[in-house]
């Protein structure tokens, strides 16, 4: 069953100096299956987004349905249910962890949910593994002691442990090393092509995103300025600029030369896709890599 | 000059050494970028810069004066600016512009001075309309600006940053790294700055990669920038140009090995047809 957002507007604050309306009008269909990117300057309201669809936080307006169920009208003793099934990693990990270990932190959630201490030792370790997180080597490690990016991959691991059917993640990326990072984008397409785990990730960078999404939206003071499939990034690539956004540079050099007069496919989504369009209209592919 | 000295580091007695005899110089003015794997160590050094953390063995050294002695602490912090990587760590006032005027209050700046260096540090990282808010209200970006001004308004010789736009979007950190590069090369404050993107460090002076413990390179990124085998030694991802320049040799187009730009890379190709 999809997510539908439904005209939904997010005021924070009213009726005070420092009232925000952080998310205005949303209209949006999220499909089982999805890899969503969502990108956006600062402020222009994608954490409120995710905290919106996991419950956490009520719209002024406007509905959004998961599974059928209008979340917005749930009553607030209900809304774990909403939040085991709709899993988020916040944008800083110290905001959810709190457990004295490594194993407590991440067992926290299933044990929770009533599940046996045999299957949440499973849980956590399959869990650390798709974050990148050594079972030996930091089961007992105090999570306040661990560096930044060991700390994300607790946060991320801490969510993976719920088994959520909708996995939202708020800049998973951001202290991550690159190995950190073909980690997630492994685990997310692993996770989503295994159980069709839905995901929606908030990054500030377009080339993060690209590797793993197959749609992206902008957002810019709270709408959605843009909502494309990934491989359609080279045909809006003056949209993507006047939103701020910087595209990623095999899509900004596609859509030069396509100015330039190459009569070539620009609908891809990786470098590797992009070069071999390139390779193809200049004519420097070997035959039978051509014929293919 | 900052200078590390035979540094050696471990949290706790008997365990493991995190840093294993460091050494290196910082010289005034100049641009430092580090790198280096998840738990390699980097936010570890940037704590020494100024002296909260203290070497388990070894010294520190800023334009001479020692971290490890009391006395010459709060001059070492007055000018070694350290931003940390999670903002909310150094946020500490109820009201935007308490908390940038926070450090210039602590070294007896007269008020009319400070409003004056609060205003313009919250102008520089665009966050003037914001001077009235309570962080806790602003997104995660927002902070990261905020705590960036409370420490650009100090005016620090040594300017350390863990990871200072992690969260911020492309357009911003054009605005916060052209920033950043103008009071380097204008004011000579030197930056030292701790990333996983190399794209942000690409102009520094020189790349400090730290790995198992060690400075394992400290050259000038045009010294490392063919070396894939440290790259990957430093968790650092190629730049996007020179994955795609692979991508596009693999597959018959062949560059000789120069910088390229975007419009020289279209330019190149626009000559192949
Ligand atoms: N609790 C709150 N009270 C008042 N305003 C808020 C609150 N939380 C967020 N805001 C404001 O709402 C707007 C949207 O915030 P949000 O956190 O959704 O942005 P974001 O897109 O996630 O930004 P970032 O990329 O910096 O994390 C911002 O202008 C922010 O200052
Ligand atoms: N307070 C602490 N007590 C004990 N161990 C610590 C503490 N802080 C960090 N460590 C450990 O020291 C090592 C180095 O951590 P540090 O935070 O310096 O790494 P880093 O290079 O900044 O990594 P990242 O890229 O993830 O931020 C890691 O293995 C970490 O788990
Ligand atoms: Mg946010
Ligand atoms: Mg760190």
């Amino acid at each position: 069953m999809p997510i539908k957002i439904k005209g939904v507007t997010h005021i924070y604050k009213k009726g005070t100096p420092f009232e925000k309306k952080a998310l205005e009008d949303i209209f949006l269909n999220i499909e089982n299956g999805e890899i969503l990117g969502i990108m956006g300057k600062s402020g222009s309201g994608k954490s409120t987004f995710l905290q919106l669809l996991n419950g956490l936080l009520r719209p002024c307006r406007g509905k959004i349905i998961v599974d059928d169920y209008d979340i917005t009208m749930i009553p607030a003793d209900e809304i774990a249910a909403v939040r085991r099934e709709v899993g988020l990693v916040f944008q800083f990990p110290e905001e959810q962890i709190f457990e004295t270990d490594v194993y407590k932190e991440i067992a926290f959630g299933p044990k929770n949910l009533g599940i046996d201490e045999k299957k949440t030792f499973e849980r956590v370790k399959t869990a650390m593994k798709l974050t990148g997180l050594e079972y030996v080597k930091f089961k007992d490690r105090r999570p306040n002691e661990l560096s930044g990016g060991e700390k994300r991959r607790v946060g991320i691991a801490d969510i993976l442990a719920l088994n959520p059917r909708y996995l939202l993640l708020d800049e998973p990326f951001a202290a991550l090393d690159y190995e950190g990072r073909r980690k997630i984008y492994q685990s997310i397409k692993e996770l989503n092509q295994t159980r069709g785990t839905t995901t929606i990730i908030v990054s500030h960078n377009l080339e993060y995103l690209v590797p793993v999404c197959n749609r992206l939206l902008i957002l810019a003071d709270g709408r959605v300025k843009l909502d494309i499939k990934i491989d359609e990034i080279a045909l809006y690539i003056k949209e993507i600029k006047n939103l701020g956004v910087s595209p990623p540079l095999h899509h900004e050099v596609l859509y030069y030369l396509k100015e330039k007069g190459f009569n070539i496919n620009v609908k891809v989504r990786t470098r590797e896709e992009a070069a071999r369009e390139i390779a193809k209209y200049l004519g420097t592919l070997k035959d039978e890599v051509k014929s293919g | 000059m900052i200078e590390f000295v035979n540094v050696h580091y471990y949290y706790k007695e008997n365990s493991s050494l995190i840093l294993n005899n460091i050494s290196f110089t910082i010289n005034k003015g100049e641009f430092i970028g580090i790198v280096g794997r998840n738990g390699s160590g980097k936010s570890t050094l940037a704590r020494m810069f100024n002296g909260i953390l203290i070497p388990s063995k070894g010294k520190v050294l800023v334009d001479g004066l020692d971290t490890r002695k009391a006395e010459d602490l709060i001059k070492i912090r007055r000018k070694v600016g350290l931003l940390l990587p999670n903002p909310d760590n150094q946020i500490v006032s109820s009201v935007v512009e308490e908390d940038v005027a926070f450090g210039l209050e602590n070294l007896g700046i007269k008020p009319e001075e400070i409003r004056l260096q609060v205003d313009e540090a919250l102008k520089l990282v665009e966050m003037e309309e914001f001077k009235k808010h309570p962080p806790y209200l602003l997104s995660g970006g927002q902070k990261q600006r905020v705590a960036l001004a409370g420490i650009l308004a100090l005016k620090p010789d040594y300017l350390v940053l863990d990871e200072p736009t992690s969260m911020i979007e492309p357009e911003g950190r054009k605005l916060i790294t052209g920033l950043l590069k103008q009071i380097n090369s204008e004011l000579g404050v030197a930056l030292i700055w701790i990333t996983h993107d190399l794209e942000e460090i690409i102009e520094a002076d020189r790349i400090l990669v730290v790995a198992n413990g060690k400075v394992k390179e400290y050259k000038k990124p045009k010294e490392l920038l063919g070396k894939a085998d440290i790259w990957k030694e430093a968790g650092i991802e190629p730049l996007a140009i020179t994955q795609f320049m692979q991508n596009l040799k693999q597959y018959g187009i062949d560059f000789k090995p120069e910088e390229f730009t975007v419009q020289e890379m279209v330019d190149f190709l626009c000559r192949l047809k």
